[in-house]
């Protein structure tokens, strides 16, 4: 697990010691790489910031919060059962759910009972 | 006490259905699922009808519930809360005992019985560094464990998807609501009653842990951050020279072990 803190000072039976400075935050190569770029970026762009800013807003729209509740659901039909197991459709009941994509129309419903 | 007591305890009673799989899937199951080279199910639809657990519900809005047979008693309800599947967002909510004693659905840095109040449980694996409260870790284990005084039963949701599970007080009841964004909904439910037999109903659906090599259960050290092989080296040679039998160098984190 990461977040070891490491100051401790080393020292040894052949009488080497030294100190290791601790190593937090460890950035990879990578991660270093996109933080630089980053920076870099920025300052290059930091004259047309205002711009920048006034064209984005425009694009940024506030999504409400759906209401999950308010969603109809399914209804089960084509329903067979044996002693230990059923199947059924579910067909979507038509509504104005689609919060976050469109709902899928047709559902298969399994249902096993199982010993351990 | 005769020898074969203990035999007669376990193996007397006739074989219970202490699972019951409840599979909610497009019809042509195009979307993905677990394959079964990485998670095998096993095969064991019940010979004959002797359930522990019964599943009930509702057909139109669709809605079902988990029942203990023995009590009547309710596990499982998803009734107000209707099923939601899209592309990338499945719902599932049910209703539980206000302040419900849940556990699991690792790996996380919550407290072991989660809280019920404005608890958001994401399954999504990271290293998070410095390991802070409250946060998902390594590991993806989505499954949990609800503790009664009637008896405990487990709970698992078989979605390797990224999942967001959220614990919440309404009114005079807790809710739990799943939201994954892919996948299908493929729960297994399991019966108990003791925690004890829960978590062997889970072994015989998730499988026993994987025997561990013989080396590893030897000594270990273990740290990150060494500077060079011989700083490496001065470890393991001080570790001979103090006597003590180092059977594994690691050169990275904890998290190896």
């Amino acid at each position: 697990m990461t977040g070891d803190k490491e100051s401790a000072e080393f020292s040894d039976t052949t009488s080497i010691s030294f100190t290791r400075q601790p190593l937090h935050p460890r950035l990879s190569a990578s991660q270093f790489i996109m933080r630089a770029s980053a920076v870099v970026g920025l300052l290059a762009f930091s004259w047309r910031l205002p711009d920048i800013w006034a064209a984005t807003s425009q694009l940024i729209v506030r999504r409400t919060t759906p209401n999950l509740d308010a969603c109809n659901g399914y209804a089960a039909s084509d329903i067979q059962t044996t002693s230990t197991a059923l199947t059924a459709q579910l067909h979507f009941v038509d509504g104005s759910c689609n919060v976050y994509g469109p709902d899928l129309q047709t559902l298969t419903l399994t249902v096993t009972y199982e010993t351990g | 006490m005769p020898a074969n007591s203990l035999i007669d305890t376990h193996f007397a009673s006739p074989s219970l259905d202490t699972r019951i799989h409840v599979q909610i899937a497009d019809p042509d199951e195009i979307r993905y699922q677990v394959p079964e080279s990485v998670f095998p199910r096993p095969s064991s639809e019940s010979p004959s009808y002797h359930p522990e657990i019964e599943f009930k519900y509702i057909e139109s809005p669709f809605s079902f519930s988990i029942v203990r047979k023995s009590s009547n008693e309710v596990l499982f309800d998803t009734a107000g809360f209707p099923i939601i599947f899209e592309p990338q967002y499945l719902r599932v909510k049910t209703s539980l005992p206000l302040n419900a004693n849940i556990y699991g659905l690792g790996e996380h840095t919550e407290s072991l019985r989660l809280p019920t109040q404005n608890t958001t449980r994401t399954l999504w694996s990271r290293d998070s560094y410095g390991v802070p409260p409250g946060s998902n870790l390594y590991g993806v284990h989505p499954i949990y464990f609800e503790h009664r005084t009637t008896g405990t039963h487990g709970v698992f949701f078989l979605n390797s998807n990224g999942i967001d599970i959220k614990l919440r007080n309404e009114g005079n009841r807790t809710t739990l609501e799943y939201n994954a964004i892919g996948g299908i909904l493929d729960f297994y439910f399991l019966a108990g009653p003791s925690p004890i037999e829960v978590a062997q109903q889970y072994a015989a659906l998730a499988g026993l842990p994987a025997e561990v090599p013989y080396w590893s259960l030897g000594f270990h050290q273990c740290r990150y951050g060494y500077q060079n092989y011989v700083e490496v080296a001065q470890v393991i040679s001080n570790y001979s020279i103090a006597g003590i039998p180092l059977e594994t160098m690691w050169t990275d984190s904890t998290c190896a072990i």
